[in-house]
């Protein structure tokens, strides 16, 4: 009897999630993804990423490009971007570079041209200023999540929050952070005649989070520990580690395409998940409006902030080297990062500039 | 089946003094059981009564030698599921052991000695094949002026035992009585009292007309059941299910459920389990008016959908208008739900109850002034949080779900003409998903009714409301916690007036008025920090008054109109704040060039003609062809861009950017009886015109947003199709067929380029066959089987990954896919209550078993990002297992 009540609480508040076979229309391959972001900086930065849609078949679909070209539509300055790897573009441009102004009162646009000759061209994005965040801090909180008895337990999350402000010039901004995390990673190599060695690794956070914010929707423009994303705590936090937060000023198009796609990553088809919707784009075929084409370019300016945690702050949790189980002699590597920790990606041996912990 | 009688002239030998002796010893060589049988009454002189299919157990060949009759009778049942009783000392009867365990009433023999009399010349009521071994049946009925149709308040009914009842303020009446031949007298002042005979085989109906005394007897028409209403009655798309029609379906966890029961009617669906509410013939969920009595329900779920908010043993009936809905009614584009409640008994208390796996009901009714006082109070409640702490997911653990209802109602006969009834309704859910969010709403509601008769040819009923619907949504575990709440109540009043100016011609007349108070919506941060999601919007005010007329006449013996008109007239009232849009829909907020401030008073106003139309056209005695129109106007929507609404989701009146929604409906259908009514199949077809309707831009803002429409498109939707239905209404088997193919079309600029689309509701074939076995009055066994075609979704059609390495699917056009096909069996057996006639304590259990083949139905297909990136297409099912439940009902008389 304990069963049936079990399975009805399990399935009334859990429901069933089940893979399934469903088949999609196959002419999606011809539509095209363009990712691309001019980051202000010294110098700056443009970043383009063009491949064609995933479907479901699994295979790669790259797409050949022409050219692409980044045009300040008031100057009328254009540059082409250059190969930067499989579907990656770009340009960089140097502070006084005569090919191209970088200011906030210019609009800017890009133009990406396939080899079958299709132009797809965006609408205008104008630079806004991104306000200087106070700080990033943290918070430890607990989170019930069921252990290995099927019953819940409390499991600490490192909380993370900003302090700052929205607003630049008098003017506020629109904001979204991506993150990213450092950690000293030692490893602890099975041969025992090699001396273990510290590395600083990097690994990226919440790639299936998106954190942004509009101080013109809630009127608030002072962020005063602002929740921005929950980390589990684990072996990235046993050695020291540094969460940065990149944070981003937006456009209103480019902060409407991130809140779109915030919900469209985050909806798992629950009973009151509004119907998904097509996300908008600032790019077209200008000859065929029916051409599909996915993707948004913007223009940025990034805040660093960075905060580091200490091991004991989060009460030293066990180090990832040496693994709980190793091979007996002869030893081979069980876990390769404990071995070498320059094989776990993202890794160097130099510590970063800015660490200074 | 038929009833196997032999009768034995030894039953009067015996009665004269015949009896068996030491010399009667029974000797019968090997025999099938009907000659064993035969030969045993032969030899020992005595009546041995039986069911020819209860011997269908007993094989082979059966001998005895030098026995006595009871052995012989041993010999014959021995290791069997039969066994026997003496009856008196002149007869046996032959009977499933299960029955010999209980007492066999002694009026259940004699109905079966007398059931061949040919010579009974009064009414007979019900089946013999139904019959109780109780020896009772419960018959129901209403007392109507035979010349007006006006139903007679107080009216007694008189049995030639003693007992008796009276009617209430609608004629109807409910009696428990003996089976066999019954004197019944029926009294009323100022009318002609009239003595029946009436045979009484099982449970029945019997309506009868009184006439003035002026009227001469023979003028008396008493008829059976209006076993032919479906042909008879011109109104069309019209469902009608009563309290035990609703307590015999198989339902989830055992809850015997209104909407349950409405969503196995031709052209009723919803989008899945747990969704809130039902979709008749491809309209949202909120184009339903749904009244208890008069009083209008804003959101009729439980548990969000899993149950709904009526108290079965509270209700009389449901009646479910289908778009042609008659003009009385008004308000909704696609259906009329009425739910009728059920007057406390006025002679003796009676306790009900109910205890399930998820929750326990418990009802009292009785008098508290004999004869002229009543109540009835009913309380119904969960316990579902024991359940929870066993579950094995994090989420369900950290969950909990609760709710309430709570009914009362009095009834005063202020005189023979008269009666007020006051009433109270409130039912409550809580609901809280693991640290995500939280649901808490519920229903306030007080009614007051005044029904009297004018004079001899007309009655007046009316009707005060008062409701409010509160409800609040916790949003616990996002960035920005917070507090959502909005409300929606409003204030009633409707005059209802029907007159018989002639026998067969009925008017009714009436007026009603709603003042409707919202509040859009409310938010209010919950975490540190986020004080600055405190929003309020202004709160909205909206009166709908109507005024309609209603005739039901025959124009002689084979064609019935019911036609109507309903004049509606609405103001959105201030104080509000409008905005004003440069150009025309679809509006945003850039385009707003003035914002005014307006005080009291009307700000903008609706009208609308709704002509309402049924005709029933005979085509011999057991045909007719029945055809209706309705035109219907909306003027309260609710706004929720999923699909299934949620408690939260507010109730938007319309004002000056939101115009009403409105409908042309048509029905054309063709009706046909069998087997003197107890077989009834019907072909109807059904269209709908939408001429104005909304859908949701995408991703919609809905919360708190004072510029709701510029969240919203504006277009015209369709929908038509055919509903097919077969029913056999008694024997031993009985049961229903519908199918029912039906599309739900929209167009709405600025969605899928234009084009038609198919609604979220948008099921083309839908089928239902519930099959009854009753092999006795005591054990009901039902089966329940379910298909609908799968709904349309929006399903990602391939996907790109960003900067922060994020997957994003993209979508195809709206509504372009749809979800695997649903499938559910259920099944349900009752045991019901026991055959001691004496006992004042009754009990029954049944045991249900919900998607017995643990079919795990689609609600909703997603995306997540599997291996290697690639896009992995999952379902969400709702209930993917059986759910057996166990439900212990009682009785207290």
């Amino acid at each position: 009897m304990r069963m049936i009540y079990v399975t009805i609480a399990a399935l009334i508040f859990s429901s069933c999630i089940d893979q399934i076979e469903f088949e999609s229309p196959k002419n999606i391959q011809d539509a095209i993804s363009i990712q691309a972001r001019l980051v202000h900086s010294t110098p700056s930065i443009l970043n383009v990423e063009v491949k064609r849609l995933f479907d479901f078949t699994g295979i790669p679909l790259n797409i050949k490009v022409r050219s692409i070209e980044l045009t300040n539509t008031i100057s009328g300055q254009s540059m082409t971007a250059v190969d930067a790897g499989v579907n990656q573009y770009r340009i960089i441009i140097p502070d006084d570079s005569p090919d191209m102004d970088i200011n906030y009162e210019d609009s800017y646009s890009l133009t990406v041209e396939t080899l079958d000759s299709k132009i797809f061209v965006s609408t205008p994005e104008k630079l806004v200023r991104v306000p200087r965040g106070n700080q990033l801090s943290h918070t430890i909180i607990e989170k019930l999540e069921l252990d290995l008895f099927d019953e819940l337990s409390p499991v600490d999350f490192i909380q993370y929050e900003v302090d700052g402000t929205t607003m630049v010039d008098n003017i506020p901004t629109r904001l979204r952070w991506t993150f990213e995390q450092a950690f000293i990673l030692t490893d602890e190599p099975e041969d025992l005649t090699i001396e273990p060695k510290s590395c600083y690794t990097f690994r990226n956070l919440g790639s299936n989070v998106e954190a942004n914010y509009d101080p013109y929707l809630t009127s608030e423009f002072v962020l005063s520990g602002l929740d921005l994303i929950d980390v589990r705590i684990d072996d990235a936090y046993a050695e020291g580690n540094y969460t940065i937060a990149y944070q981003q000023s937006l456009s209103v198009g480019a902060y409407e395409y991130f809140k779109e796609l915030k919900e469209l990553i985050s909806s798992e088809g629950n009973l009151f998940d509004p119907p998904p919707g097509k996300i908008r784009t600032n790019f077209s075929d200008i000859a065929n409006e029916d051409s599909e084409v996915f993707g948004y370019f913007y223009i940025t300016e990034i805040d660093t902030l960075r905060h580091f945690i200490a091991p004991e702050e989060v009460q030293s949790p066990r180090r990832r080297c040496p693994p709980v189980f190793s091979t007996p002699p002869p030893r081979e590597c069980f876990v390769i990062s404990c071995c070498d920790c320059l094989e776990a990606p993202n890794s160097q041996l130099e510590k970063p500039e800015w660490w200074t912990n | 089946m038929r009833l196997f009688l032999i009768f034995c002239f030894s039953l009067f030998l015996y009665e004269t003094g015949i009896s068996q002796n030491e010399s009667d010893l029974i000797n019968i060589l090997s025999s099938p059981p009907l000659d064993y049988l035969a030969a045993l009454q032969q030899q020992s002189q005595r009546a041995i009564y039986y069911k020819t299919s209860d011997l269908e157990t007993l094989t082979g060949q059966y001998s005895i030698e030098q026995a006595t009759i009871e052995q012989a009778l041993d010999r014959l049942t021995a290791g069997s599921t039969m066994s026997y009783l003496k009856y008196r000392d002149y007869a046996y009867l032959i009977l499933p052991l299960k029955y010999v365990m209980d007492e066999v009433s002694l009026d259940y023999l004699k109905l079966l000695q007398n059931k061949d009399d040919i010579g009974f010349d009064g009414m007979t009521v019900g089946d013999i094949n139904m019959s109780s071994p109780s020896g009772l049946a419960t018959i129901a009925g209403t007392i109507l002026d035979g010349q007006t149709q006006e139903p007679i308040i107080g009216a007694t009914i008189k049995l030639a035992d003693g007992s008796g009842t009276t009617t209430d303020y609608d004629g109807n009446y409910e009696t428990t009585i003996a089976l066999g031949v019954q004197i019944a007298e029926i009294e009323y002042i100022g009318y002609q009292s009239r003595r029946l005979k009436v045979k009484v085989l099982s449970d029945g109906n019997l309506d009868l007309d009184l006439y003035k005394e002026a009227i001469s007897l023979e003028e008396i028409i008493i008829t059976e059941t209006a076993a032919n209403d479906q042909i008879a009655n011109a109104q069309i798309s019209v469902d009608k299910l009563t309290a035990k029609e609703i307590k015999a379906l198989p339902t989830f966890l055992g809850e015997a459920d209104v909407v349950q029961s409405v969503l196995i009617q031709p052209g009723v669906s919803s989008v899945g389990e747990g969704a809130i509410g039902f979709n008749v013939r491809g309209g949202d969920v909120d184009q339903n008016l749904v009244v208890q009595d008069e009083a209008l329900i804003f959101n009729t779920s439980h548990a969000l959908g899993f149950f709904s908010t009526f108290n079965t043993d509270m209700i009389k009936g449901v009646n479910l208008y289908k778009s042609i809905i008659p003009a009385k009614y008004g308000g909704r584009l696609a259906s009329v739900m009425e739910v009728e409640m059920k007057d406390g008994d006025f002679e003796r208390f009676n306790l009900k109850g109910g205890i399930g796996a998820f929750s326990a009901r418990a009802t009292l009714e009785g008098p508290l002034v004999k004869d002229k006082v009543s109540f009835i109070t009913g309380f119904r409640t969960s316990y579902s949080d024991w359940i929870l702490g066993l579950a094995t997911t994090a989420d369900a653990k950290n969950s909990s779900a609760s709710f309430y209802d709570f009914n009362a109602r009095m009834t005063v006969k202020l005189s023979q003409k008269s009666s007020a009834i006051l009433s109270y309704y409130k039912a409550n859910d809580d609901f809280t998903l693991s640290d995500q969010f939280g649901f808490n709403y519920g229903t306030t509601m007080g009614q007051f009714i005044f029904k009297t008769l004018l004079g001899q040819r007309a009655s007046s009923s009316t009707y005060i409301i008062y409701s409010d619907y509160l409800s609040n949504q916790s949003d616990i575990g996002s960035l920005f916690s917070s507090d959502f709440m909005n409300d929606i109540n409003y204030i009633k009043f409707k005059e209802k007036i029907i007159i018989n100016p002639s026998d067969k011609l009925k008017l009714e007349l009436g007026l009603s008025s709603i003042l409707y108070t919202i509040n859009p919506g409310e938010r209010i941060g919950t975490a540190d920090g986020t004080e600055f999601l405190n929003k309020q919007l202004d709160e909205d005010k909206g009166l709908e008054s109507a005024a309609y007329a209603e005739i039901n006449i025959p124009l002689g013996d084979k064609i019935n109109i019911a036609g109507g008109l309903r004049a509606s007239y609405y103001n959105f009232l201030g104080p509000n704040t409008e905005f004003v849009y440069d150009g025309n829909p679809p509006y945003n907020t850039a385009s707003i060039i003035d914002t005014i401030s307006h005080s009291s008073g009307s700000i903008k106003n609706y009208s609308a003609l709704e002509p309402r139309f049924s005709m029933r056209l005979a085509l011999g005695d057991n045909t007719s062809l029945k055809m209706g129109y309705s035109r219907t106007v909306q003027y309260i929507n609710q706004i929720f861009n999923s699909a299934s609404p949620t408690p939260t989701s507010q109730w938007q009146l319309s004002n000056t950017n939101i115009e009403p929604n409105s409908s042309h409906n048509i029905s054309l259908g063709i009706f046909k009886n069998y087997d003197n009514n107890n077989v009834e199949s019907s072909i109807t077809l059904f269209g709908r015109q939408i001429d104005q309707l909304f859908d949701y831009k995408n991703f919609a803002e809905l919360t708190v947003n004072e510029h709701l429409e510029t969240e919203l498109l504006f277009g015209t939707g369709q929908a038509y199709g055919l509903e097919f239905s077969l029913k056999r209404k008694t024997g031993k088997v009985n049961g229903t067929f519908s199918y029912t193919y039906s599309r739900s079309l929209r167009q709405v600029a600025g969605l899928n380029r234009g084009d038609w689309y198919p609604s979220n509701y948008d099921k083309p074939h839908e089928a239902s066959l519930i099959l009854n076995y009753q092999p006795n009055q005591r054990n009901t066994a039902t089966l329940n089987f379910t298909y609908a075609q799968g709904r349309p979704t929006t399903p990602p059609i391939g996907g790109f990954v960003t900067d922060s390495n994020a997957f994003v699917p993209v979508f195809a056009e709206r509504n372009q896919f749809r979800i695997p096909d649903y499938q559910r069996i259920d099944f349900a057996y009752t045991l019901g209550q026991g055959y001691k006639t004496t006992s004042k304590f009754k009990m029954s259990w049944t045991f249900t078993i919900y998607n017995i083949l643990g079919r795990k139905n689609a609600y909703s297909v997603f995306f997540r990002r599997g291996g290697f990136n690639l896009p992995e297409a999952y379902q969400l099912s709702i209930l993917g297992n059986a759910f057996p439940a166990l439900t212990l009902n009682f009785e207290l008389l």
